[in-house]
């Protein structure tokens, strides 16, 4: 895939993001602010990320061949940070997975990967179990920013 | 047998809660809309990705019951894994009777990476009622350092009191008591005392 073939994928994936129920606010926030969205080299293998100072959400280069479900999802995420706009949080954290969730849970359909059915059960525990296990996973956030 | 020291932890209100836990790990209380709860986190485990933790949660029961709510969490975890269970088993908290599982699962590890690692992580989760309170005790770890904590948390759970009961669990009984004789104090030490205790 080359580099417009991965630019329309996540532009198709912010479009697929804009008409989930649950991703409305979300896209729509990544669009008013200018924020680019691209595919690059990520450290420490960490899936995506949203830089504030570039203004822009970075998604790993070794998921430029996912479904654009998944794509979604993690925009759905990062974007959630970009929309809070705060140092991050359990708090913060809690609302990014709620939002991957739901627009997971809405676009799916027969599909299914590890880590967004996992984080799908996780917020099916409720909001108390969920952030017990961001905060086993994330032990240095507080709980609120 | 490693000994181990221990802080005490006493809740605000309105559960007031208190236990022992281990005296090195660190302690938050949260209340939050429909709930109130204390995590306390431990060390990680050697990959640096899960840290042990204890948890307690307070919930209203409305309705629910320690072994419903503890049917209810492994039906939870079953839709989602494949898991190794035990339970629901009889316990007592704080003296009241209250309804064990244990649950192992996996998870990716570290969960936002494109190379995770399935890790086993395991949880004993400790239901009970008080009032009209439903608790929730929770271990979670690692398999490599489940063992290592599962004594730490018996402690918290041998050491869970309540400072006093619930309102509504508030009842009157009549007690007979003798008529009282009435006597003469003077001492103005003694009154002093007296509207001490008034206060």
């Amino acid at each position: 895939m080359g580099q417009v073939g991965e630019s329309r994928k996540l532009q198709n994936g912010l479009t697929a993001l804009e008409k989930a129920r649950a991703g409305y606010f979300i896209a729509a926030a990544i669009r008013e602010r200018g924020t680019a969205v691209r595919f690059g080299q990520i450290g420490k293998d960490v899936i995506a990320y949203f830089d504030h100072e570039r203004n822009e959400i970075v998604v790993n280069e070794v998921l430029r061949n996912a479904s654009l479900n998944v794509s979604v999802q993690h925009l759905a995420h990062e974007g959630a940070h970009l929309q809070w706009n705060r140092p991050n949080s359990i708090d913060q954290e809690y609302y990014a997975f709620n939002s991957e969730a739901e627009v997971w849970n809405q676009l799916k359909g027969s599909e299914a990967d590890e880590q967004c059915d996992r984080v799908s059960w996780m917020i099916s525990l409720g909001e108390m179990r969920a952030k017990w296990i961001i905060s086993d996973l994330y032990p240095n956030l507080p709980d609120h920013a | 047998m490693t000994k181990r020291s221990y802080t005490r932890y006493q809740s605000g209100k309105p559960c007031e809660y208190t236990f022992l836990y281990p005296a090195d790990w660190e302690a938050r209380e949260i209340v939050e809309d429909g709930y109130m709860d204390t995590y306390i986190a431990g060390p990680r485990n050697r990959a640096g990705t899960y840290s042990t933790s204890f948890a307690i949660g307070v919930t209203r029961a409305t309705g629910r019951t320690p072994a419903g709510a503890a049917t209810e969490l492994l039906a939870k975890y079953r839709s989602a894994f494949s898991i190794q269970e035990q339970g629901p088993f009889p316990t007592i908290v704080a003296g009241v009777p209250a309804v064990g599982v244990e649950i192992a699962y996996w998870m990716p590890l570290p969960l936002n990476s494109v190379h995770p690692q399935r890790t086993v992580i395991h949880e004993r989760n400790i239901f009970f009622q008080r009032g009209d309170q439903l608790y929730e005790l929770r271990y979670a770890a690692t398999e490599e350092d489940y063992e290592t904590w599962l004594g730490a948390f018996h402690t918290l759970v041998e050491s869970f009191a309540f400072a006093e009961k619930p309102t509504d669990m508030l009842s009157y009984h009549p007690v007979a008591t003798a008529v009282p004789q009435p006597v003469r104090e003077e001492s103005p030490e003694y009154e002093a005392e007296r509207d001490q205790g008034n206060e």
